[in-house]
């Protein structure tokens, strides 16, 4: 690998906007090459600069007031208690407040739909709107509209979580454990197969954040063939659950579970990149 | 074998220290000597401290300083006001609770903040998928840098304010084109692909535009700090 292969990659490399990939075959270039490395310093430092040129707006009062009142809910993490096995009790457990929690905030948005949809039609009922009160009204539209989105998205993602809870629940299930490869050391997943629902569910931990429009897709091996089952996107604290629904074209004994970092847009039938996650020896089962 | 006073020649005597104080005479740093007396003075980099021993007061101060640049940087990559309020929450919920995750040794606190912020939105931008996927770039209009307002009066923030002021003259002195292709790569978070579709321009185009921009908005900042004494991201 030469300088010139990548120099035209190193501006996008700064900027945070290239493919997993290409960041990784710059990654590698630029660790062995001091001439880029001080390319992409100077590139950097530009590209620092720019978050200093966001028009600045007063944050409302009250994300100060949501921050500081919210924080009481994260204590200091015990380290021995991060390393800890997490199982299928853990796991039912963390479905659990996820689902609740789901439900509560499905429930708090369903009263703001509705206090906004009244807010909204006394709006309507003005006959003489200012400009403020255009204004004001436009951004209670904004918030209807934002407030809906979210609670659809809410309501599947509710649903997928109950199921994941069922199967969590399952006394028969059949857990799996996942550790990271070298592209992911620190990375881990927890895999279970209930029989009995004949669904699977996914729970990771210290993923890294992946690059844009990049994500992560767990692989069923059988034999020589691997089918996709299912792709997750890590969320901000590194973790991730997903709901396995094995298709019809994948029945049978499962000889392997792999996680790989997968473009999104595109669909495929074998992995396109090195496995991130794959279980940790002995395979216990997983369908 | 034993080591002489260079001045006297003389053995060096060794000395029992007196118990809780090191070789210069000072005691050790502990969760007496971690305690903040003054949060508005105090650096960055020692707030960042106080977070790991639960310091909630050290939270406000950084807070205070910064949550309207995390905030309006979220809000610019978003364009959603819930949704950047949202954001900006999770930023400062995630330096609280790993505040170790800032290493002093790659730079400036305030500048690894923002990355983390213009890293979640556009996480969430891509998460939220497919509507922004095939969005249409911002026209160059709304790429327009608006006016700022001032935050707080301290020195340090006024010396921030002036960085702002820089960075804004020096990216609006960049021809509009390399400017345009530079904003939708950092804040929309585009690759230069989508730029290239987004402005049907060839991509070796805007590749060339997205380098020239950067190399003389660089030249143009160092050129600046000069002048100023100070530009230190």
């Amino acid at each position: 690998m030469t300088c010139d292969d990548i120099r035209e990659d190193l501006e996008a490399y700064a900027l945070g906007i290239l493919d997993v990939a290409s960041t990784r075959r710059v990654d590698e270039h630029v660790r062995e090459c001091r001439d880029c490395e001080y390319v992409v310093s100077d590139y950097q430092f530009a590209v620092d600069s720019l978050a200093l040129a966001v028009p600045l707006y007063r944050a409302p009062a009250r994300v100060k007031d949501r921050l500081l009142g919210g924080i009481g809910a994260f204590p200091a993490p015990a380290l021995s208690m991060m390393r800890r096995r997490w199982w299928a009790v853990s796991a039912a457990a963390v479905l659990m407040a996820f689902a609740v929690g789901g439900l509560t905030w499905a429930i708090v948005l369903s009263s703001e739909v509705s206090k906004l949809r009244s807010d909204n039609e006394r709006l309507a009922q003005l006959t003489e709107l200012d400009a403020a009160q255009r204004q004001a009204l436009l951004s209670l539209e904004g918030r209807l509209n934002s407030a809906r989105t979210e609670q659809l998205r809410l309501s599947t993602t509710l649903e997928e979580q109950a199921t994941m809870l069922v199967v969590a629940l399952d006394p028969d299930l059949v857990p799996t454990e996942l550790g990271g490869t070298s592209l992911a050391p620190q990375a881990s997943c927890n895999y279970v197969w209930s029989s009995k629902q004949a669904v699977g569910a996914l729970t990771c931990k210290d993923l890294p954040t992946t690059a844009f429009s990049v994500g992560y897709e767990l692989w069923a091996i059988k034999g020589d063939k691997s089918v996709p089952v299912g792709t997750f996107l890590p969320r901000y604290d590194g973790t991730a659950s997903l709901l396995v629904k094995f298709p019809d074209s994948a029945q049978g004994p499962v000889s392997s579970l792999w996680v790989t970092l997968e473009e999104l847009s595109s669909g495929r039938n074998a992995p396109s990149s090195q496995v991130v996650l794959q279980p940790l020896p002995p395979l216990q089962a997983t369908r | 074998m034993s080591l002489e006073n260079p001045a006297t020649s003389k053995p060096l005597r060794i000395r029992r220290l007196p118990f809780g104080v090191d070789i210069n005479g000072r005691k050790p740093r502990g969760p007496e000597s971690q305690r903040i007396t003054d949060y508005a003075t105090a650096t960055d980099e020692r707030l960042v401290i106080a977070l790991e021993v639960r310091d909630e007061r050290a939270l406000e101060a950084i807070y205070d300083r910064y949550g309207d640049y995390v905030y309006s940087i979220c809000l610019r990559m978003v364009g959603d006001v819930q949704l950047a309020e949202d954001l900006s929450q999770e930023v400062f919920l995630r330096l609280w609770r790993r505040p170790d995750l800032y290493d002093v040794s790659r730079g400036r606190f305030l500048t690894w903040l923002l990355s983390v912020a213009r890293n979640r939105a556009i996480d969430e931008r891509r998460s939220r998928g497919r509507r922004f996927k095939h969005e249409t770039p911002p026209s160059e209009t709304s790429e327009e840098i608006l006016e700022s307002v001032p935050t707080s009066e301290t020195k340090d923030m006024a010396v921030l304010s002036e960085e702002r002021v820089v960075v804004q003259r020096a990216l609006a002195t960049l021809p509009p084109e390399q400017r345009l292709a530079i904003q939708l790569a950092y804040f929309g978070g585009y690759t230069q692909q989508e730029i290239a579709e987004g402005l049907h321009q060839p991509l070796g185009t805007v590749k060339t535009r997205i380098r020239l921009g950067l190399h003389k908005l660089r030249l143009l900042l160092e050129q600046q700090g000069e002048v100023n004494g100070h530009f230190d991201l």
